[in-house]
């Protein structure tokens, strides 16, 4: 369509064409500047502060791609990244997992009680991180906490979750799981309600199990709603910094020194403010290269 | 008989069913419960553990409040309030041009606008700050606020709903001899109530519980959000924790109250994000 206009454009510029072509930028204006202002020239900034040494105060010197090589042989940096995709892999699968169990139980009841339970669990995706940062600081606290008095019950022994460096970043991943489980339930129910129920009757009818009813005619339909909360999942977890902030500070023993933690403590904590920009950079390639990856696997949510 | 005594299994399993629904749903609404009902214990009672506190008390709220919190509660009131408004006037203008108006080089306007959603915050976290320093707007409100306006999705989903307006409308009101602009504020912002209250509970809650960005701008306290002063709290030794539960409570006062007035837009807009 556009490329018509323009066609037409070419030989009868007349002044209603101009008018029309001008009314349209001024009404993207705004944004455009924003978005230019706010993204794009950051990330020519960016790069460029990234080939320098540069403490925000003094002078920048350039120094081409040093911060890379220094990047590429900085062990912390690389087990930062270590930890950001073990936290990757549990957040994700437990997110992944859980949300789509419940949203195919919620599929399952009918009428106003379907509404009023995804209510229930939508609630917590509505509480800032801060203020579930709080929340889990309380019930994981290693004396008197109550999820050690819960365990207590069981006769388990008492644990300190975020003192312990093997339990703080699975206890970090399980707080951002179950606030956003309910977020994912809601996503996922909403494209099961479209799968027609006369799939269902017919494969019953074949004498189909409801193992085999989800494996052959649910998971199938959901390839698409799959590759969205898989990539949006795992672009989101390789961001976490909020939680980690405010409850474990990176530690204990570095053991939830995340890699945007470790990006924050390099540009305000030490004001390696280049270096901290090829660490971003870094970890964006790495980012990207993890959606291509689960792109190919998925095979783009494309129905075969 | 033996189909009723089918149906009679039927009605237990799906008892049985809704039971562990809600078992299943305490299990995301008692940690909520604790921080409500810790905030109005008395300091030493808070690690009790009672559902039912034994003594009510203020304390906390109190002990809070001295601490300026009205203060940031007002200031993030008014930075949400200000981002979700401006945000709204800018993404509905720019998506009204991008699914109405033919101009050269709309694809890729749309393109690019399209591939900021590809840029982790983190990247631009450091030049941004540089920016907003330059500006001279650290420790102001517009070093919170005007960064946070920008967002391709809003345009995104603007342009979309306007997408699906008939364009009959647009055609009659042309030879009523409406203009271009007066189209768009007459006909098509009216049409877009629904899509409107959704980005705009969306727009609003985000940035009311957003925490990096106004941390690392505004150091001095009197400009301070409530995400940031709670944060500061929690990381103070020492704090009460009845105290600490209070601002928590303070904090998610607006957007619970919003929760509950506007929860179809809420949801309609996350379905929304999914499919389309």
């Amino acid at each position: 369509m556009s490329s018509k206009c323009f066609a037409r454009g070419k030989f009868f510029i007349t002044k209603k064409r101009v008018g029309k072509n001008l009314f349209a930028y001024l009404m993207l204006a705004p944004d455009i500047i924003g978005l230019v202002l706010i993204f794009f020239i950051p990330m020519g900034i960016a790069l460029y502060v990234s080939l320098n040494e540069w403490n925000g105060i003094s002078p920048m010197n350039f120094i081409g791609l040093k911060n890379y090589a220094t990047l590429m042989s900085d062990s912390l940096w690389w087990h930062s990244v270590g930890i950001t995709i073990v936290y990757t892999l549990i957040f994700v699968s437990m997110v992944y997992c859980l949300s789509l169990l419940i949203a195919v139980f919620l599929n399952s009841i009918t009428g106003k009680i379907q509404g009023f339970l995804r209510t229930v669990y939508f609630v917590p995706f509505t509480i800032s991180t801060i203020v579930l940062s709080i929340i889990w600081l309380f019930m994981l606290d290693p004396r008197r906490g109550l999820v050690n008095k819960f365990l207590h019950i069981f006769g388990i022994p008492a644990q300190s979750f975020l003192g312990n460096p093997k339990q703080a970043l699975f206890c970090i991943a399980f707080m951002t799981a179950w606030t956003l489980i309910g977020y994912y339930s809601i996503i996922f129910l909403a494209v099961l309600k479209d799968i027609p129920v006369i799939y269902y009757e017919a494969a019953k009818l074949d004498g189909a199990n409801t193992f085999q009813l989800f494996k052959s005619i649910t998971f199938p339909m959901l390839k698409e709603v799959n590759v969205f909360v898989l990539i949006v999942t795992t672009i989101a977890s390789f961001q976490v910094f909020d939680q980690v902030k405010v409850m474990t500070s990176g530690g204990p023993a570095g053991a939830t020194n995340v890699a945007v933690f470790y990006i924050y403590t390099n540009a305000f904590d030490y004001l390696k403010l280049g270096y901290s920009s090829a660490l971003a950079f870094m970890l964006f390639i790495i980012m990207f290269g993890f959606s291509i990856v689960l792109l190919k696997i998925t095979k783009g949510g494309e129905r075969e | 008989m033996k189909g009723n005594f089918k149906n009679k299994n039927g009605q237990i399993l799906y008892c049985v069913k809704i039971l562990g629904g809600i078992i299943l749903g305490c299990f995301f609404l008692i940690p909520i419960y604790m921080l409500l009902v810790s905030s109005i214990k008395p300091t030493g009672e808070v690690f009790d553990l009672r559902f039912i506190p034994k003594t009510i008390s203020l304390s906390g709220y109190s002990l809070i409040l001295k601490q300026n919190f009205l203060r940031y509660f007002l200031n993030s009131l008014f930075i949400s309030t200000t981002v979700t408004i401006v945000a709204l006037a800018f993404h509905s203008m720019a998506g009204y041009a991008l699914a109405r108006l033919n101009f050269v080089g709309r694809n890729v306007v749309f393109i690019l606008i399209l591939s900021t959603l590809m840029i982790p915050f983190s990247v631009i976290l450091v030049p941004l700050f540089i920016l907003v320093k330059k500006f001279g707007w650290l420790n102001t409100f517009k070093g919170i606020i005007i960064p946070a306006i920008p967002h391709a999705y809003g345009i995104f989903l603007f342009r979309q709903f306007f997408l699906t307006i008939p364009k009959e409308l647009e055609e009659a009101a042309t030879i009523d001899g409406c203009s271009p602009f007066g189209i768009f504020i007459r006909i098509f912002l009216p049409l877009s109530k629904p899509i409107i209250i959704t980005l705009a509970v969306a727009f609003f809650i985000a940035n009311w519980n957003n925490y990096m960005w106004p941390m690392i701008v505004n150091q001095s306290q009197d400009k301070w959000v409530l995400q940031v002063a709670l944060a500061n709290y929690i990381g103070r030794t020492g704090t009460p924790w009845d105290a600490i539960m209070a601002g928590g409570v303070i904090t998610i006062i607006p957007i619970v109250i919003l929760f509950f007035i506007l929860q179809r837009y809420i949801v309609e807009g996350i379905k929304m994000s999914g499919i389309k």
